[in-house]
């Protein structure tokens, strides 16, 4: 039976009302009761209802989108524009470097290249300087980052905020700590391509002193690396005139120790002993305390190949300490095959085959080849002199199938392959052939990759 | 009865406020949130002003650039999202009135509500249309339903876009505020400066419209 009070006209009306809860306390019950009695206002009520329903579907319905390309390049645009006062705090380089360093290195390439925000040589500065720091530690890492650096200067090069000069002072730059992150990484024919960029921006930016003595000091180590010493020598001789023509001691002494590293075992390691007193007597400890290990570390092999072996033992205890203080790995890895070198000459075999066999497994992690099979040398060494045949075939096989993917020179290929074949045709090796071919391999490289020595140009 | 009224999300007011220090951080990510929140409700909303979803999705654009360009002057007096909106508003209407010299295409068009309707209202199903739009497509998919039953549910979104292009633009955004975007009665009349019983007379008016042309389109099909 249909309530009387309220027609259907006002009922159907007054549906919204009832719905948002604006009627009456009385109205509302006048419209209930109307609604229990009155079947097509009932079911008009229901109509209505569904209609709403099929509504808000409708609107969760209709699928995602993602942001427009335009949309995103206006709001990076938007924040590129910002002077640095006005720039959100997340838009600021040390933020822009956090973010870049939460995601993962795969993405952070496209994500540098597709967006303008990180255009910013101040970003690519912060960047570099990460990678210069973790070039040691954590070499493939820092490679990363290096790539990365370039990608941001160069973004940075093509922005109209930064003038031409500046632009190129900074690419070259990255493109010399890119070149020195490949070299340690063993990729020498991409670290000769990016010192080749790095001198080109060189040439179209200021050509500071500075900028040129940073350029020179990481392509000695670079020249010393394929094996032109007397190129290395000059570099580095000339990055010294200067930093002392600039009056930078530290720096000064820093390529003294450089120089002193370079003329190492076995080039001439009595005036690599000078050159290492004298670059520890110029450097500010405080500054820069890696130089002051590195230095030591490398006079204790300089002494050990002078024969002074008392005064280069009397320095392992205190220079080991300093690597611990230090906490650097790949420094610690180094001073290992140092020690494993002292163990060695000292007849103590085991553990020098202990020193070598880890400091192997660690470069071999790494990735840095040409080390992985220079340590394996030592190794052999130890191998021969305990005639244990079948490790040494395995070790020539492994150090073959290194060397011929690093693509070095053919005549320290052929020695090692011929001393592959020795071992295989005779069964036997001696270690006068094992010492020749460590000769021919220091004549086609430096012999600081040879040996547990320590590097001031990572 | 079950009386169907939609509120504002709970928890929404509070995510705006994070959202706003977010983007005023410069947080990049906060603007993908928002403009996933708000992008769709932007263009329906702008529809209701412009003749065609191209010059919405334009209008709602500038909106976005406006916004984000107003940032730094942004003083939380109101929320962000009325703030938004308002700002969309503004571009949308000016876009109307720019565009009012051409020909909309919809009124080349024969609106379905003035359909002839003379026979009884299946809305039974109305209610299956309902549910294919209700429910997920997998799970009608699962319950091994024909092709035509997911056919229906695209011409319902058809029927319901095209019965809301035909509302007048104060009804038509007010219902997409509040039964499409589920506004409350308050957030709109904030938006949109017309009382709760203006908004109300709106609504209501385009609710019968709507049920109306669903009821057209039903008769079709």
């Amino acid at each position: 039976m249909i309530d009387q009070n309220l027609d259907c006209t006002v009922f159907r009306e007054s549906i919204t009302h009832l719905l948002d809860k604006a009627l009456t306390p009385a109205m509302t019950l006048q419209m209930e009761k109307h609604r229990q009695a009155c079947d097509p206002c009932r079911q008009f009520l229901g109509e209505i209802e569904l209609t709403i329903e099929v509504l808000g579907a409708w609107g969760r319905q209709e699928p995602e989108q993602e942001t427009p390309a335009s949309l995103q390049a206006t709001f990076d645009e938007w924040q590129v524009s910002l002077s640095e006062g006005d720039r959100p705090v997340a838009d600021r380089p040390t933020a822009l470097l956090k973010q870049l360093l939460a995601i993962s290195s795969e993405q952070r390439l496209p994500e540098v290249r597709s967006r303008p925000r990180y255009h910013r040589p101040e970003l690519g500065e912060m960047v570099l300087n990460e990678a210069a720091t973790m070039a040691v530690k954590q070499p493939l890492e820092a490679l990363q980052l290096s790539e990365l650096g370039v990608e941001i200067c160069r973004h940075a090069a093509e922005s109209e905020t930064l003038d031409a000069t500046s632009a190129h002072d900074g690419l070259a730059r990255a493109w010399a700590i890119l070149a020195n992150a490949r070299r340690i990484c063993s990729d020498f024919v991409g670290a000769s391509e990016a010192f080749r960029s790095a001198e080109l921006a060189l040439r179209l930016g200021s050509g500071g002193p500075s900028s040129r003595a940073h350029l020179l000091r990481l392509r000695a180590q670079f020249s010393a690396d394929c094996g032109r010493m007397e190129e290395a020598i000059a570099e580095i001789d000339e990055a010294y005139s200067l930093y002392q023509a600039a009056g930078d001691s530290h720096r000064a002494g820093r390529a003294l120790i450089a120089k002193g590293t370079l003329l190492g075992p076995p080039a001439d390691p009595a005036e690599a002993v000078e050159l290492l007193r004298a670059g520890l007597g110029l450097i500010d400890e405080g500054t820069e305390p890696r130089i002051a290990v590195v230095a030591k570390h490398n006079l204790i092999r300089c002494l050990l190949a002078c024969g002074s072996l008392e005064e280069a033992l009397s320095m392992v205890s205190e220079t080991r300490a300093l690597h611990v203080a230090m906490g650097n790995r790949v420094d610690l890895v180094r001073f290992q095959w140092l020690e494993g070198e002292v163990r060695l000459e000292m007849g103590d075999l085991e553990s020098a085959e202990r020193s070598f066999l880890e400091v192997k497994t660690y470069f071999v992690d790494q990735g840095i080849a040409y080390d992985a099979a220079l340590v394996s040398l030592d190794l052999a060494m130890v191998y021969l002199q305990q005639a244990r045949t079948t490790e040494l075939k395995t070790l020539a096989g492994e150090m073959v199938t290194i060397f011929q993917a690093l693509g070095i020179r053919r005549e320290t290929f052929a020695a090692l392959a011929f001393f592959r074949k020795a071992l295989d045709i005779e069964q036997t090796a001696t270690l006068g052939l094992l010492h020749e071919l460590t000769e021919t391999l220091e004549r086609a490289r430096r012999p600081e990759d040879f040996r547990p020595h320590l590097s001031v140009m990572s | 009865m079950t009386i169907h009224e939609k509120t504002h999300r709970p928890g929404a007011a509070r995510l705006d406020s994070s959202l706003v220090e977010a983007l005023l951080a410069g947080d990049e990510s906060a603007y993908g949130t928002l403009w996933k929140r708000y992008n769709r409700a932007m263009i329906r909303l702008a529809m209701a002003y412009v003749p065609s979803r191209a010059i919405a999705e334009e209008a709602a654009q500038e909106a976005w650039l406006a916004m984000v360009r107003g940032l730094s002057g942004f003083k939380g007096q109101s929320s962000l999202k009325t703030w938004l909106f308002g700002i969309l508003l503004n571009h949308a209407k000016t876009k109307g009135r720019r565009e009012s010299r051409s020909i909309c295409l919809s009124a080349l068009e024969a609106p379905a509500s003035k359909t002839p309707d003379g026979r009884g209202v299946d809305w039974l199903k109305l209610r299956e249309g309902a549910s294919e739009i209700l429910t997920p497509a997998w799970g009608r998919s699962n319950l091994g339903l024909s092709p035509e039953d997911r056919a229906l549910g695209s011409e319902l979104r058809l029927g319901l876009e095209q019965a809301i292009s035909l509302l007048p633009a104060a009804q038509r955004a007010v219902i997409v505020l509040r039964d499409v975007e589920g506004w409350t009665t308050g957030e709109v009349c904030d938006l949109l400066g017309i009382t709760p019983e203006n908004q109300r007379v709106r609504l209501h008016r385009a609710r019968l419209r709507v049920r109306k042309a669903l009821e057209s389109y039903l008769d079709r099909s």
